[in-house]
């Protein structure tokens, strides 16, 4: 191998030890020269118009048919829904009824009935502006529940993430008044610090968003939410791969001070198209998961069967495959 | 409709026309060979047709679409389990062809690197873009832009080292 200098004004970087072994200036310049390179030895060769053209019509039919059969399963849940109030489930005041397996008494919405308060992705990321987008809905004793998630972008720095904490909590206090105040790590000793490095409604992380879970019982906001950090989109997340979020089981949203009914939220990876949930005390129920803006997570929500625990959901993927079967702790 | 799919297709075909050789270079860069990278760039742009009105409206269609092509080469990673990357680059013996070899040296050590450093350093230093245009491409903040890069380039330097090359290039 030559020592020789680099072509033309970067021959001035070389010197006897060569770019790469000089200043970080000297190997960004010698990088982006190699790089050139390499790509201009690529023959890009002819444009291939027809193939491209072809794809794209294909992926803009794809496209139109599953936005028509999201919109046709919308009006079927909601048609869906109405029925299961009328004939069956809890009634208010009353003792629970039977109800058959997979009826729609635990509904979950299709990806069409999410209402995103913010733009979606492609706008930019602003960690003042949470994201909220209903996951999934149901009848239980008489009473409409809704499972919403607020996104929260990543915030950049520090500062922006104690800021966005402080907007969280005051959120979260004007419905539950009881919340005590988020506690400064800083603040407090060793051992319990560690253990709010585990809280990521306190602990900032720029590849996180922070997603705030909670439950809406007809209309009103409920207390008793979950906030929990998910991978942010283009971030780094050291030690959790993406595949090590898929069927995990995030929440279970309470409140027994009201004996509200329990609703259940399982974020999973952007692979699963759909749920179904086979309740050990019999039936089952199927639920699409939802994405929310640009989070490459995606969260479903189920009216949990009172009762039954160590349920078993299965995981499949768009084209219809199994991905996983798992047991639930719900 | 008639007359806006054709409008569509027109415009389609201009920006293709002027991108492609572009688009194709970058995802060479990306994906270390020559059907990967066409696969990406055909990928991409069939997703820039689906979304054409966007691409079309934007401030910079190129940017618009560069953006779509990392998002691809990112999900594309996700959905390879089986691509195995390495922290540094293997030993080998010296080299001693010509450039070729060189390239191939070069090529190898972009392969090895994990795909957001890989993204971070073909964008910023191909495509020279500047760090806050990277972040925007990679969905990222420009502190993610400025590790990944830097990683990344630690890495090429330590793999150019490791080869015996002064420089990855080698002989002019």
């Amino acid at each position: 191998m030559s020592t020789e200098s680099w072509p033309g004004d970067l021959g001035d970087f070389g010197g006897p030890r060569g770019p790469w072994n000089g200043d970080a200036e000297a190997a960004e310049a010698a990088v982006s020269w190699e790089l050139g390179e390499l790509a201009d030895s690529v023959e890009a060769g002819p444009v291939p118009y027809e193939r491209l053209l072809d794809g794209g019509r294909r992926r803009l039919r794809r496209r139109r048919l599953l936005t028509a059969a999201a919109v046709a399963m919308a009006v079927a849940l909601v048609g869906g829904a109405g029925a299961v109030t009328a004939g069956g489930g809890y009634r208010p005041g009353g003792s629970p009824v039977a109800v058959p397996p997979a009826s729609g008494f635990s509904l979950t919405a299709a990806p069409a009935t999410g209402t995103p308060s913010a733009a979606p992705s492609g706008t930019a990321r602003d960690p003042f502006t949470p994201i909220r987008v209903k996951v999934g809905e149901g009848i239980s004793k008489g009473r409409a529940l809704e499972a919403w998630i607020a996104l929260w972008p990543a915030a950049p720095t520090a500062e922006a993430g104690r800021e966005q904490g402080r907007r969280i909590w005051e959120e979260r206090h004007a419905v539950d008044p009881h919340l005590p105040p988020d506690p400064e790590p800083s603040a407090l000793p060793t051992p319990q610090r560690g253990v709010l490095l585990h809280n990521p409604a306190v602990v900032w992380d720029p590849h996180k968003d922070r997603a705030d879970i909670y439950l809406v019982v007809d209309g009103k906001r409920e207390p008793g939410d979950y906030v929990d950090a998910v991978p942010a989109p283009g971030g780094t997340t050291p030690g959790e791969p993406d595949d090590a979020i898929n069927g995990v089981l995030l929440t279970r949203l309470v409140n027994p001070a009201a004996s509200s009914p329990e609703m259940v939220v399982v974020r999973v990876g952007p692979e699963v198209a759909k749920v179904e949930v086979d309740w050990k005390a019999g039936g089952a129920v199927s639920a699409v998961p939802v994405g929310v803006g640009d989070s490459t997570s995606r969260w479903y929500a189920v009216v949990r069967t009172p009762g039954a625990m160590d349920n078993t959901v299965i995981s499949f993927a768009e084209d219809g495959t199994v991905l996983r079967t798992q047991n639930t702790w719900w | 409709m008639g007359a806006q799919k054709a409008v569509r297709d027109e415009e389609f075909r201009a920006f293709t026309g002027s991108a492609w050789s572009r688009l194709l270079r970058t995802a060479y860069l990306l994906a270390g060979e020559r059907h990967g990278a066409e696969d990406l760039v055909q990928q991409a742009l069939e997703r820039a047709y689906v979304h054409w009105n966007k691409v079309r409206a934007a401030d910079d269609p190129n940017a618009y679409v560069r953006r779509i092509l990392i998002n691809e080469h990112a999900r594309r990673f996700r959905r390879r389990q089986v691509e195995h990357l390495v922290d540094a680059f293997p030993d080998r013996p010296a080299p001693t062809g010509p450039d070729p070899d060189d390239r191939t040296v070069l090529l190898a050590a972009l392969a090895a690197l994990p795909p957001r450093q890989r993204e971070a350093v073909v964008l910023r230093y191909w495509e020279d873009l500047s760090e806050s245009q990277t972040a925007a491409a990679m969905d990222c903040s420009v502190g993610t832009v400025k590790s990944q890069a830097a990683r990344g380039l630690a890495k090429l330097r330590e793999a150019s080292s490791r080869n015996g090359l002064t420089s990855i290039g080698g002989s002019r």
